[in-house]
């Protein structure tokens, strides 16, 4: 016998629940300034210039979590937060600075870290 | 090795998304991923054989490793000068690592190695979770060659001496990673870890302390990871990581830079010169070849390679290859009812070989529109 014994699935089997009843963790949209969505090659972009140095004026697209839209681009998001925790600011003044990792697999090569 | 036609489970659909593969159907016309219309069927002595096989290049990659950093091959990789000293001490000090697979080509008589994915290796839970339900639902008496689960929980429990709490397990927003993501992290929790997600994009670095931070800033001592080291070290906070490797435990480590580089396969025949389990593979050329394989050095998911074969040249496309390729035999992968299978062998560390997952394309070409199809063994 080869196989695996038994297998029981706890923390999986919960998030597989929730996505297929339509409860998957936060949402987050890519919006322009006036908070309409728009794709999110956009924000992919404007990430992607950021990390690479460029230090001009870049389109103001930006991201926000949560909220409630009609999910379609050119809807509004009201309510969202520009952080997944309720917010962050980017280079904020604690010192932090997020998103120079990751902007490879949601930008240049569109998709899935694995293989 | 035989390909059989059945019928689906009526609730198949149901049935996967319950056990965590929620993507189970292809974007567009290209129907299932999870294709349960088939299966292949293996003798007990085929699977010891495969098991073997795993083991030996497991064995032969070790000693690759030693080799390229004893012999400098660093260009021959195209791993960037900074990384090098990094990559030799994690590859001394022996930090946690929990997994590969092994792309197998195998006819029915020979195993023939296609490539190592040793950084980010996914189709993990339809080899782990998926099928072994499936065997349960439709032959429950055949036996699967299959316990990566239960080697995965083995290596967690190994492991949680040697990593800190909560372990961060990092991710491309996509549901293909999300979910094996929470798989992986199930694994670990089973083993007693506390675990969190944490988008890559959501990685803070905290420039008064020089750390790494997850969303409440606190410090993030390990980290897995489901991101490949040569994007990580070519983005924004790459240099960090080189700068302050000693401060968080990154799994996979970096020396599998090594291993989940093309290159390796030239390393490989170099220094194994036809062995059984490999192909002629080259930096230089095709040299004497004439039905070949040229591979992108950091290529995924089948994309920018060309096979030549009878004078004929198919290829795929993509964003990788400015890097350089491998040239490779062409392997025997035999055609089953129109379709070509890949053989893709887990090995967790330190647990050796702990099972396959089969993925079937429509051409030679194996890449992210192919379908992954169960297997048993009587």
């Amino acid at each position: 016998m080869k196989r695996t014994q038994h297998i029981t699935l706890g923390l999986l089997a919960g998030m597989a629940l929730a996505f297929t009843s339509g409860c998957r963790s936060q949402r987050r949209d890519c919006v322009d300034e006036s908070g309409r969505i728009t794709g999110d090659q956009n924000c992919q972009m404007v990430e992607q210039r950021r990390n690479s140095g460029y230090t001009g004026s870049l389109p103001y697209y930006h991201y926000l979590y949560g909220g409630s839209s009609g999910g379609h681009i050119g809807d509004t998001v009201v309510n969202g937060n520009p952080g997944p925790g309720g917010g962050w600011g980017g280079e904020s003044s604690s010192g932090v600075g997020r998103g120079g990792f990751g902007g490879t697999g949601s930008g240049g090569h569109g998709g899935s870290g694995g293989e | 090795m035989q390909r059989h036609a059945t019928t689906p489970r009526a609730d198949w659909k149901q049935k996967v998304e319950k056990v965590g593969l929620v993507f189970h159907t292809l974007d567009g016309d290209s129907g299932a991923y999870w294709d349960e219309s088939a299966y292949y069927e293996f003798t007990s002595a085929e699977v010891d054989r495969l098991e073997a096989a795993t083991e030996k290049l497991q064995e032969m990659c070790l000693a690759a490793g030693q080799f390229i950093i004893d012999h400098n091959r660093w260009s021959d990789l195209k791993i960037p000068v900074e990384a090098i000293a990094a990559i030799k001490k994690t590859w001394n000090d022996e930090p946690p690592a929990l997994y590969g697979r092994f792309d197998l080509a195998y006819d029915g008589k020979q195993i023939k190695l296609l490539e190592y994915n040793a950084d980010t290796p996914t189709a993990l839970l339809e080899a782990a979770v998926v099928q072994w339900y499936w065997l349960q639902d439709c032959f429950p008496k055949a036996d699967q060659w299959n316990s990566i689960h239960e080697k995965l929980i083995a290596k967690w429990k190994d492991l949680k001496d040697y990593v800190s709490e909560p372990v961060s397990f990092g991710y491309v927003e996509t549901v293909e990673d999300e979910f094996t993501i929470g798989y992986l992290r199930d694994t670990a929790e089973q083993a007693g870890i506390k675990t969190q997600a944490l988008k890559m994009l959501d990685i803070g670095y905290d420039v008064k302390t020089f750390t790494f931070v997850d969303l409440e800033n606190k410090p993030i001592k390990t980290m897995f990871k489901l991101y490949p080291w040569e994007w990580m070290l070519k983005e924004k906070f790459g240099a960090r990581a080189l700068d302050f490797m000693d401060k968080v435990q990154w799994i996979e480590p970096i020396w599998k830079m090594m291993f989940s580089n093309k290159g390796l396969l030239a390393i490989l025949w170099e220094m194994y010169p036809r062995h059984e389990l490999l192909l002629p593979a080259y930096f230089d050329g095709p040299r004497e070849m004439r039905d070949y394989v040229r591979k992108p050095l950091l290529g995924r998911e089948g994309a920018n390679v060309q096979v030549f074969r009878n004078g004929e040249k198919e290829q795929s496309y993509g964003p990788y290859g400015e890097e350089g390729f491998v040239y490779q035999a062409l392997a025997p992968i035999p055609c089953c009812d129109g379709n070509y299978p890949v053989l893709g062998s887990w090995m967790i560390a330190d647990q050796g070989a702990a099972g396959m997952g089969i993925r079937e394309s429509e051409t030679i070409i194996t890449n992210n529109r192919s379908h992954f199809v169960p297997h048993l063994f009587r």
